[in-house]
C-alpha cells in the first residue's frame, strides 16, 4: 500500500467484536479514522452471530478470545452461512496472542489475516487494502470455506524438483507453545507466495 | 475425492473500495495516528485499572484456577491497550505473563511468580520511571528466566 493509494470506505458497515470494552472502543475509533461510514459493535461471538444472520456487513473484526463463541469459532460459523453473499463477507481476526497454532486456526477457520493485539493503524489498513486489491477467490472445500490460499502449498514445479521448497516440513499445528510471531510473519504465514526458481 | 467450489464473487467491500471517491492512503493513517494520541490518555486510565485490579490479585490469599485465569485477562487487557512504541517493555513482559499462566496450569509456585510478575509490569507501567530503568528492570527479569 502506497500512501497515495485510494481508500473508499464511505458507503462500508464493519462488525466489530470483542469483549474488551476498551479494545472494541480503540478499533471501532480506528476504523472510523479509516473513514468507515457505519460501525456496528457486539460484546461476544454470540451477539455478532445474531447482527450477521438480521443484516450485511462489509467487514468483519474480531477478537480470537472471547466467553463462550470464540472468533474462530465465529468466523467458521460465518463461513457456513447458506447464501454466499454472506459467507464470503471478509473476516479479520485480532488477537494479543499469536502463537503459531493459533495463527494456524485462524487461517483454518477461513480467516482473511490475523493481527497481533495491540492494533497499529497501518498495520489494520493495510491487511483490509490486501483485501480488497488482491480479490482473492473463495473456496468451498468442505472441511475448509475461505479463501483461496493454494498457492502456498504448491508443490516445486518440476523443473525445481530440488528447489527451497522439497524441504518443506508441514506445519506444527499441536499444543506446542512457542513465541508470538510478529506482524510480518503473521502475513507473511497467510499470505499466498509464489514458489521462487 | 472432495469437491472444491470456487466462488469468483466480489466481497461487497471490494466493490465498495472500487467505486468512486475515497481518501488517500496517507490521510487515513493520519487521522488514524490522531486518534491514536486522542486516546492515549484513556488507556493509561485503562492501564492504571488494570494494575489495581492485579494489585487485589496480590493482595488475595485464596487463589485457584479461576484467580490464575483472571491474572490471563488481566494481562491479555493491558496488551490490548498498550501503545507498541512507547509501552514496548510493558508489552513485552504482559506477553511473558500470558505465556506463563498458559503453561502452567497448576503449580505451587504460581503465586510467588504471578506476584514477582505484577511487580514488574508495575515498574514497566510506570509513566514516571524512565526507558533505561524499564530496560533495566525487564532485563534482570528476562534474565531470571531459563533459555
Amino acid at each position: 500500500m502506497k500512501d497515495s493509494s485510494r481508500i473508499n470506505f464511505t458507503k462500508t458497515h464493519f462488525l466489530i467484536v470483542d469483549d474488551n470494552e476498551r479494545s472494541l472502543k480503540i478499533l471501532s475509533e480506528l476504523s472510523k479514522s479509516f473513514g468507515v461510514d457505519k460501525i456496528t459493535t457486539a460484546s461476544n461471538g454470540d451477539e455478532a452471530k445474531e447482527l450477521l444472520s438480521r443484516q450485511h456487513f462489509d467487514l468483519l473484526l474480531t477478537d480470537a478470545h472471547m466467553p463462550g463463541c470464540s472468533g474462530y469459532e465465529l468466523v467458521r460459523w460465518l463461513r457456513s452461512r447458506p447464501r454466499d453473499q454472506d459467507r464470503i463477507i471478509p473476516a479479520i481476526i485480532i488477537s494479543a496472542h499469536t502463537r503459531e497454532h493459533e495463527v494456524a486456526e485462524g487461517r483454518d477457520c477461513g480467516a482473511h489475516y490475523i493481527i497481533a493485539k495491540p492494533a497499529s493503524p497501518i498495520i489494520l489498513l493495510e491487511r483490509i487494502y490486501w483485501i480488497a486489491e488482491q480479490q482473492r477467490a473463495f473456496i468451498d472445500a468442505g472441511v475448509y470455506v475461505g479463501p483461496d490460499r493454494r498457492w502456498k502449498n504448491q508443490a516445486p514445479p518440476p523443473e525445481f524438483s530440488d528447489g527451497r521448497r522439497a524441504k518443506d516440513l508441514s506445519f506444527d499445528i499441536a499444543e506446542a507453545v512457542s513465541a508470538n510471531l510478529s506482524d510480518y510473519e503473521l502475513a507473511d504465514f497467510i499470505q499466498p507466495q509464489k514458489a521462487k526458481p | 475425492m472432495t469437491v472444491v467450489r470456487t466462488i469468483h464473487k466480489a466481497s461487497s467491500l471490494v466493490l465498495a473500495m472500487r467505486a468512486a471517491g475515497g481518501i488517500h492512503a496517507r490521510t487515513a493513517l493520519d487521522q488514524a495516528e490522531q486518534t491514536v494520541r486522542a486516546a492515549r490518555a484513556e488507556n493509561l486510565h485503562g492501564q492504571a485499572e488494570l494494575f489495581a485490579q492485579m494489585r487485589n490479585w496480590k493482595a488475595t490469599s485464596l487463589h485457584n484456577d479461576a484467580t490464575w485465569l483472571d491474572l490471563y485477562e488481566c494481562s491479555s487487557g493491558l496488551i490490548s491497550i498498550c501503545d507498541p512504541d512507547e509501552d514496548v517493555h510493558l508489552l513485552r513482559c504482559a506477553r511473558l505473563l500470558c505465556e506463563y499462566v498458559a503453561r502452567t496450569a497448576e503449580g505451587e509456585r504460581r503465586k510467588v511468580i504471578g506476584d514477582l510478575f505484577i511487580s514488574t509490569l508495575s515498574v514497566l507501567g510506570d509513566q514516571a520511571n524512565k526507558a533505561e530503568v524499564r530496560t533495566e528492570v525487564l532485563g534482570a527479569f528476562e534474565a531470571l528466566i531459563p533459555q
